[in-house]
């Protein structure tokens, strides 16, 4: 019994472990990516069938699709530390965020329209090959960077 | 097979047309061409690709042709299309098709000649010569007592063209990237110099101007740099051995040190600030950790003072565990004592 009982206890300090060191962010759906740090007017965020107006603190996952009024702007603080934010009747997808302290990671953003500012963060330091930010009309690559894009529909 | 009226010479890069109105008793015919195929064997590197394509598409337009007339027509617009300048799709005058049809088709016609004003010959040159033949073909059928399923056939290959030519018209997005710090790659070109600007439509490069210290850049743009989130910073108090205070050269040092800090998070809109208390390796671990949990709580307590809100504060320590700087237990080491604000 325990035998038993030690034996439990450290799978779960390796579990615990594995999570804490070993395990992307991907790896866990439904997992916050990034936090809305500025807000200016109004922003959505659709998530699958779902839409929820962006506040201040929200969590953003990956796949989500973040949408700015006419009016509107925001910003997203990721795990890594990358900036992003929309300007006004933007929309951008969040396509794909991997972070982990001690690997390698991968960021990729599409913007369908509007305005986004970049600002890179840890991945883009570590893995800049698997950072980019994609538009209709060019993909850019991001190698150690800050720079603003637009698109108009 | 049907025999031409038409005698055409090659003059070099044009073509003079013998069959065209007026044109037969001026020319000096030196090739006769005696059938619809003939037109496929005439070609210039001289012609535009839409000339080139228009010309071809008469000629096929006459090898289908279900009568002599029709064909000698197609062979006809085959050498006026080659000769120069821009064949322009038939006249309806010059045709005279049913009432009720000719309605349609000068909608048709005023349709492709909008699609021409946006140089869809230059632009999209196979589908427009495809569009013309096909109207031509319509129009002549229509008005010359063509078969319904043929008068069909032209008029959908037109419709067809039509589309592929609009959509290829239709405004594309634009959009552009001005590089603030670092390097980007767009596509296969390098933006490596601060406000570089590229038009993602064109690649077309330039350099914005700098306003101050900012690039120069459209209200869209500057709402968005202005809407960055500010980077996570981190701030580190160090303490004298077994003080739960921080040191500073004077007190004036430290109170400005505070005064950055509350700076910093209240400058943010959403506040995040973990504080983190360590010790260094001299006493027992235990005592260590007691020790990191109170220097953490003493600035808490601080930054609540100083009009922090608390939810935003999350409370850490780590007793002796995590060494700024490696040393062997029961060191003294100043840099290991410590605590650690990261504010984002």
């Amino acid at each position: 019994m325990k035998n038993t009982v030690t034996y439990a206890l450290a799978l779960v300090v390796g579990a615990v472990m594995l999570f804490a060191t070993g395990m992307p962010s991907a790896a866990f759906a439904s997992e916050s990516v990034a936090i809305v740090k500025t807000l200016d007017g109004e922003a959505t965020i659709i998530r699958g069938d779902q839409r929820m107006p962006a506040a201040l603190g929200s969590t953003i996952e990956e796949n989500d699709v973040v949408e700015t009024s006419a009016s509107g702007s925001v910003g997203l603080l990721f795990e890594d530390d990358t900036q992003l934010s929309l300007g006004p009747n933007s929309r951008a997808t969040i396509d794909e965020f991997v972070y982990n302290p001690d690997q390698s990671g991968s960021f990729v953003a599409k913007l369908w329209k509007g305005t986004l500012g970049f600002i890179t963060g840890k991945v883009g330091k570590t893995t800049p090959e698997n950072v980019r930010v994609e538009t209709p009309l060019a993909t850019i690559g991001v190698r150690g960077t800050a720079f603003v894009v637009s698109v108009d529909e | 097979m049907y025999f031409l009226r038409a005698a055409v010479v090659a003059t070099g890069m044009a073509l003079l047309l013998g069959a065209c109105a007026g044109g037969s008793e001026n020319s000096e015919p030196r090739t006769r061409y005696t059938s619809a195929e003939r037109v496929k064997s005439i070609r210039s590197i001289d012609w535009t690709i839409f000339q080139q394509a228009l010309h071809m598409r008469y000629g096929e337009k006459a090898e289908a042709a279900s009568s002599g007339g029709e064909s000698d027509f197609f062979v006809d617009r085959a050498f006026t299309a080659s000769y120069g300048g821009y064949l322009l799709p038939e006249e309806l005058e010059e045709q005279n098709p049913p009432t009720d049809e000719a309605t349609i088709l000068a909608a048709a016609r005023d349709r492709l000649l909008n699609a021409y004003d946006k140089r869809a010959r230059v632009i999209v040159p196979n589908p427009s010569a495809s569009a013309q033949a096909n109207f031509d073909c319509w129009l002549y059928k229509a008005s010359h007592g063509g078969s319904d399923s043929d008068i069909e056939q032209c008029k959908i290959g037109f419709a067809d063209n039509m589309e592929q030519i609009e959509a290829a018209l239709a405004p594309k997005p634009k959009g552009s990237i001005i590089l603030l710090d670092g390097k980007v790659l767009v596509g296969d070109a390098v933006l490596d110099e601060r406000c570089d600007e590229m038009k993602l439509d064109t690649k077309d490069r330039s350099n914005v101007k700098m306003d101050g210290t900012n690039c120069e850049m459209d209200d869209n743009m500057s709402t968005a740099v202005a809407a960055l989130p500010k980077a996570p910073k981190i701030f580190t108090l160090y303490y004298n051995t077994d003080e739960v205070l921080p040191t500073a050269d004077s007190s004036a040092d430290l109170e400005e040190l505070a005064g950055r800090i509350i700076e910093n998070i209240q400058s943010r809109q959403h506040r995040e600030v973990m504080v983190s208390g360590h010790a260094d390796r001299q006493g027992s671990e235990n005592y260590n950790m007691t020790l990191s949990e109170n220097r953490a709580i003493t600035v808490r307590d601080r930054l609540i003072e100083r009009g922090v809100d608390s939810d935003s504060i999350q409370l850490e320590w780590f007793g002796e565990s995590q060494n700024a700087v490696d040393t062997e237990d029961g060191v003294a080491e100043s840099a290991n004592r410590r605590v650690e604000i990261l504010v984002r």
